[in-house]
């Protein structure tokens, strides 16, 4: 229950960036979902270092997912992406970074600050390796694709 | 075939979804897929977040050259999804240009949420990610109050021209006093919860996510263009929430 309580809260979330992101049909489902997957991943991998690599492994498993969906529905997958990534945002970390910068502890405001930024490192390249990934297999197979058509007389 | 209604039409739709969130290759590569298939080899299409540049050469014709200027970037994923797969319809069945600019046309003017639906929705972002932080009952209770403050911030300062910087200023001020002002009348638990909460309708998601996909595709020019707008966005939600704590900290000593 621990770990599915936050997801439903995230997927909830989620649902209300579709409607001000004006999304509809189906689309509203499966786009909430992500956003609840990737934080499932998040919670998953509590145990396997620091969560600068969870947020990683989630923004791995949000891009899969957007490209997935965006095949199977002939949707653009920034739709999916653009939605299921909000979780992931690092809102409180820039709060408490301006906090403790304003109470003096410059300790703290440097810790959290610096602790944010790589959260946010680490999604970009989550979603960088994703998304590289699948253009250059798009490439590979389109040409594979064509090189096998010319073969056949 | 009338070359110049064409190359209008496809400048819409690269406009569409350009102005709702699109992404920059995409819009390149949607205008040249429609210019592919209707014959025209040699086009050239040159977008960056704020402008659109085509040039085609019709066969056996003199080039045809557009500029559109793009002054307003929304998010409506809806347009997007819609504008996408006109591009795709259009390249498999070739309508005339009159069916091409009609549909457009229906595309740009699909209507968006009601708005009461709206400020719902926003208050409902701020409420369930009040929770998802960790916040009480009470405290999300709270951040949805602020979020649908949010939404009537956006409209109203929208309608005075104000420009976003400003506007996140102004909201997460708010937001912050709210948060405060609650928790000073013993209301909510943690006003830290309500204000991040609430916060995350204003955070630069959006632009952060499109730097990273411009940046993939090589567009460095527009992922320099996005990334400046999510620090701005970001340094107006701290300078927001820097004045209204100050404020209230020199105001109760607390």
């Amino acid at each position: 229950m621990s770990i599915f309580l936050p997801c439903f809260y995230a997927f909830a979330a989620c649902i209300g960036f579709c409607i001000i992101f004006n999304i509809r049909g189906r689309t509203i489902l499966y786009a909430s979902l992500g956003g609840a997957l990737g934080w499932l991943a998040y919670l998953l991998f509590a145990d396997w270092g620091t969560d600068i690599f969870q947020y990683f492994i989630a923004s791995i498993v949000i891009s899969i997912y957007a490209e997935i969906m965006a095949r199977l529905c002939k949707i653009p997958s920034t739709c999916y992406l653009l939605i299921a990534l909000l979780p992931l945002v690092p809102g409180g970390g820039v709060y408490y970074t301006m906090k403790h910068c304003i109470i003096g502890d410059t300790a703290a405001f440097a810790e959290t600050g610096l602790h944010t930024l790589g959260i946010a490192g680490a999604m970009a390249m989550g979603v960088l390796l994703v998304s590289s990934m699948v253009r250059m297999l798009q490439h590979a197979f389109t040409t594979l694709m064509s090189a096998g058509k010319k073969q056949v007389p | 075939m009338n070359y110049d209604k064409l190359l209008n039409a496809t400048t819409r739709l690269g406009y569409i979804l350009l102005e709702n969130g699109a992404e920059t290759y995409r819009v390149e590569e949607s205008m040249m897929r429609i210019f592919g298939a209707y014959g025209i080899v040699d086009a050239d299409v040159f977008v960056i977040p704020t402008m659109i540049i085509v040039s085609i050469t019709p066969p056996g014709l003199p080039t045809i050259t557009q500029q559109k200027r793009v002054h307003s970037r929304g998010t409506n994923l809806y347009k997007v999804q819609q504008a996408n797969s006109l591009c795709r319809q259009a390249c498999r069945i070739l309508p005339t240009t009159e069916d091409l600019e009609r549909d457009i046309a229906a595309i740009d003017h699909s209507p968006a949420y009601p708005a009461l639906l709206q400020f719902f929705a926003y208050g409902l972002a701020a409420f369930a990610f009040a929770l998802f932080f960790q916040g009480s009952f009470s405290d999300a209770l709270w951040a949805g109050l602020c979020g649908i403050m949010i939404k009537g911030i956006f409209i109203k300062m929208g309608q005075w021209h104000a420009n976003p910087f400003f506007i996140n200023v102004v909201a997460s001020a708010a937001v912050t006093a709210v948060a405060m002002g609650s928790l000073a009348l013993g209301l909510c638990a943690d006003s830290d919860k309500v204000t991040i909460g609430a916060i995350m309708l204003l955070v630069p998601g959006v632009a952060l996510t499109n730097f990273m996909r411009d940046t993939i595709a090589a567009d460095y020019v527009s992922g320099l263009t996005k990334l400046l707008e999510a620090i701005l966005i970001g340094t107006g939600i701290a300078l927001g929430t820097y004045i209204s704590m100050t404020v209230f900290i020199a105001l109760t000593g607390v």
